[in-house]
């Protein structure tokens, strides 16, 4: 078989099992008839619904940053906590390995998905791709597990709970934009194929050389 | 075509882990993107195994050592995981103490259990029902990260509740060795190639 012979196939992610996969049609997707894993998915208008919800993302990304995140008073003090300082604090505490981490997870792993997404469908439907590319949805299929945004929520529910019999705490504009950004994150990232998205890439990558060559 | 047939075993066929081109597998790299291609991860099981036995090792003073200290003019309270589920069901915080209990204590032992089962049957060459073990696989790698749940509790709390003398909550040594416990858990799901379950699958056809 002949490396083009080849280009309707996909090997079974878990089961390596080899199976042709023809144009599919808009919102289904194709079993893998040995393991039943989902071998791709095509989306309904996924491109541009990547750059809707990656780009509204961003925006909301932006308002979390500006106003007051979580605010608490216990007998008559009060305080006010932004996004960044929940993290800021860990450093001035000497947790610096936790501080680390939670700067990872929360800030700049989920600020990183969000730019990442938006260029590549940027990219994509300006035709101006590489190889390269591809490495980026590599990226995002491999650490999508590491995003651990919607965890955090649960441990801020539980927190708030857990102190609520000693302090009085309120969550403020900040906090729901933060918590759109994550909805919105999400939505990009379930609407991400990536066997869909390679394959588009790689038939733009092939007409870009041959129109090169054509010259 | 048989359809019970790994494409590497049967066709020497592999997808390139990047831009998932299938192509010959005695190739060095990767036709269309030129990365380095690989039919099955390498030193999967080693990887799989020395991460799995270093979260297991942190699963002990995560939980013996103190998750948080709590100061309350000037009287100090040092609280355990497994504290903090006894005290939330006292107050009758019923289904918080359940959520901590099941994300901190439980599914990292049900997820330990998971990946022992499924690196011994690959060492030893057991239990080989590669159905099973692919759904086990995936309920592994979906839920182990739930975990994490009490590290984000503390670091939220010690960085909200810093009043001096009147109330701070200061995070303990089990909250690093917790996360890290849950990193080094989720490592080893992810370095676990579940193709390998197949592999034997055709052998004892």
């Amino acid at each position: 078989m002949n490396e083009q012979a080849l280009d309707g196939y996909i090997i079974c992610r878990e089961c390596d099992l080899l199976s042709s996969v023809a144009e599919l049609p808009e919102g289904h997707k194709a079993i893998c008839p040995r393991c039943s894993g989902v071998l791709t998915r095509s989306h309904k208008n996924s491109l541009n619904r990547i750059l809707v919800f990656g780009i509204t993302a961003v925006i909301c990304l932006l308002f979390s940053n500006l106003f007051d995140y979580v605010n608490m008073s216990v007998q008559g003090q009060e305080r006010e906590v932004s996004l960044l300082e929940t993290v800021q604090i860990l450093f001035e505490l000497k947790e610096r390995a936790l501080a680390v981490f939670m700067s990872v997870i929360i800030i700049a792993l989920p600020t990183f998905f969000v730019g990442v997404i938006s260029w590549l469908a940027i990219s994509i439907k300006l035709r101006r791709v590489s190889p390269r590319s591809i490495m980026l949805l590599r990226i995002i299929a491999h650490l999508r597990f590491w995003n651990m945004a919607e965890i955090f929520f649960l441990g801020i529910l539980i927190s708030m709970v857990k102190v609520s019999s000693m302090v009085d705490v309120q969550v403020g504009v900040s906090f729901w934009a933060y918590a759109l950004f994550n909805v919105f994150l999400i939505a990009a990232l379930t609407n991400i194929d990536k066997f869909q998205l390679t394959r588009a890439i790689k038939q733009i990558v092939r007409e870009n050389q041959e129109s090169l060559d054509g010259h | 075509m048989a359809i019970d047939a790994s494409a590497f075993e049967a066709q020497n066929l592999a997808s390139c882990h990047l831009c998932d081109t299938v192509q010959d597998a005695g190739r060095q790299r990767c036709s269309f993107c030129q990365h380095p291609l690989h039919a099955r991860m390498r030193y999967s099981l080693q990887r799989a195994w020395s991460y799995l036995a270093t979260a297991i090792i942190l699963y002990v003073p995560a939980n013996l050592l103190p998750i948080m200290t709590t100061s309350e003019l000037g009287h100090e309270t040092f609280n355990t995981i497994a504290g903090g589920v006894v005290t939330l069901w006292q107050h009758g915080d019923y289904l918080i103490s359940l959520i901590i209990l099941l994300a901190s204590l439980m599914i990292p032992l049900a997820k330990f259990a998971a990946m022992l089962t499924l690196c011994s049957s690959e060492q030893f060459k057991i239990y080989n029902k590669p159905h099973s073990k692919t759904t086990i696989y995936r309920i592994t790698e979906f839920v182990g990260r739930w975990s994490m749940v009490d590290v984000f509790v503390v670091a939220f709390l010690a960085s909200l509740i810093q009043l001096g003398s009147l109330m701070s909550i200061y995070p303990g040594p089990a909250a690093l060795a917790f996360a890290g416990m849950v990193i080094f858990s989720m490592l080893a799901a992810d370095s676990l190639d579940p193709k390998v379950f197949w592999d034997d699958y055709e052998r004892s056809e």
